[in-house]
């Protein structure tokens, strides 16, 4: 029994893989990028199968909305003109895979970049807009804590937690890439508003609050050994924000927005490796 | 010889003197510690935290008739959060069907809440809901029990990766947000 189980989870990636027509296979370039070592990009399309996440109130599911979203942007990345890329998708259909299942499998297919997409939802329907967030380290918890408590006076210092050695280890390969990851949010923060806020051919403008950079300690991107962002879309708990996904629009805007940002974030990193050649 | 006989009277009382002190800093500094957790019940002025319109944590004050222990503390405290806002334009933190089944505390006075399994299984979904459930715990928590230094949940006794698919609540929470 326990053999089925390993295979399984052996087998998934390349499941994983397969399933995706558009994956893991680099569009065929024209001059230079033929040369180019194709730009590998994980997309994550959130939840899946009995995880739906989010709900809207007209009924949207966060898991279409982003696996919608994903695989145009998968689809946009392979047929990118200028520059070979890789993009491979941690579920292929709606289907239920675990966070360790999709870090295991991140980690394996050695991405370049991992992205994480997501749609939000709050108590409060007042609540809109879109979101970048990269990682936040297990020990800032501690160290904002601290922090705070001298800014505000109170003089009660606790005892630092213990911390074992393997959290050491482990925070210290997520320091590796927490620099890019934090480029990363910028960029795709920037690319995604100044595509959206674009008119129309109509002239019209769609609206969408754009609420930064923001960090916190998520699961998925605590695992994975590469630069790796998580946005949120959009809050399905808020009306417009829903009605939103209904236009096409929207949705190709959004994932223009993704696709500049992840070419310059390539041409950046292409840049910081030769010069460390 | 008469001086070896007083240094060995100098090292005794020496050892006895160093014994009886650390004796006496034991039995003072667990009675501290002991008064910290332990205590005689009585009213108590709480604040807890639920969401506002703006999606952000907002305190109300309420008063309730204590216990004897921090334990029974944070446990009334968590219930109270669970029964929702009574102030208006405040909405409550945590799915209806949630309650608290047991408090712990540990040696790095970690308080450790443990969850029936609605606090993982309502399907409501999204990051700002999970920050939400998450830090109207932590920051309750870490406001009215100032001698506490962490907050970890647990669901039907266990450890959890997440509530709903996007923070990490396996370790233990220290810092206070969304306010
Ligand atoms: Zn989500």
């Amino acid at each position: 029994m326990d053999k089925i189980k390993l295979l399984l989870l052996f087998l998934l990636p390349v499941f994983l893989a397969a399933q995706e027509p558009q994956s893991s296979k680099s569009a065929g370039k024209a001059g230079q990028a033929l040369l180019q070592k194709p730009f590998s990009v994980i997309i994550d399309p959130g939840h899946g199968g009995r995880d739906g996440g989010a709900v809207g109130n007209k009924g949207t599911l966060e898991k279409n909305v982003v696996f919608e979203l994903a695989t145009m942007l998968a689809k946009a990345l392979v047929d990118d003109p200028d520059r070979a890329f890789r993009a491979v998708l941690t579920r292929a259909e709606d289907k239920f895979v675990a966070l360790e299942d999709r870090i295991t499998f991140a980690n394996q297919a050695e991405g370049d970049i991992f992205m994480s997409i997501h749609a939000n939802a709050s108590e409060s329907k007042n609540d809109n807009g879109f979101e970048v967030y990269y990682n936040s380290l297990v020990t800032d918890d501690a160290l904002t804590n601290i922090a705070k408590r001298e800014n505000t006076g109170i003089s009660e210092k606790k005892d630092p937690q213990p911390t074992d050695s393997m959290f050491i280890l482990w925070e210290l390969a997520q320091n590796e890439f927490q620099k890019e990851s934090m480029d990363f949010a910028d960029i795709i923060q920037a690319e995604v508003e100044t595509a959206v806020s674009a008119k129309a051919e109509n002239g019209k403008k769609i609206l969408m609050r754009n609420r930064g950079v923001k960090q916190a300690g998520f699961a998925v991107l605590r695992g994975v050994r590469m630069p790796a962002i998580l946005v949120e879309t959009s809050y399905l708990s808020n009306e417009a924000d829903e009605n939103n996904f209904k236009n096409p629009e929207f949705k190709d805007k959004m994932v223009r927005g993704f696709l500049e940002a992840i070419k310059k974030l390539a041409a950046k990193m292409d840049k910081r490796r030769d010069e460390n050649k | 010889m008469k001086l070896g006989a007083k240094s060995l009277i100098i090292v005794f009382i020496s050892v006895t003197l160093i014994v009886l002190g650390y004796s006496l800093i034991k039995i003072v500094f667990f009675k501290s510690t002991d008064t910290l957790f332990k205590y005689a019940p009585q009213v108590k002025k709480i604040k807890l935290y639920f969401v506002n319109q703006d999606g952000k944590l907002q305190a109300e004050k309420r008063e309730i008739q204590g216990g004897g222990s921090i334990q029974e503390d944070v446990k009334l405290c968590i219930e109270e959060l669970a029964a929702g806002p009574k102030e208006k334009g405040l909405m409550r933190s945590l799915p209806p069907l949630v309650f608290i089944k047991g408090v712990y505390l540990d040696e790095n006075r970690c308080i450790y809440l443990d969850f029936n399994k609605s606090i993982t299984e309502k399907p409501v979904g999204g990051t700002k809901r999970e920050q939400q459930m998450i830090y109207s715990l932590v920051n309750t928590i870490l406001d009215n029990f100032g001698q506490l230094n962490s907050v970890k949940i647990l669901v039907d006794g266990q450890e959890i990766k997440t509530l709903g698919g996007h923070l990490d609540v396996n370790q233990p929470l220290r810092s206070k947000k969304l306010e």
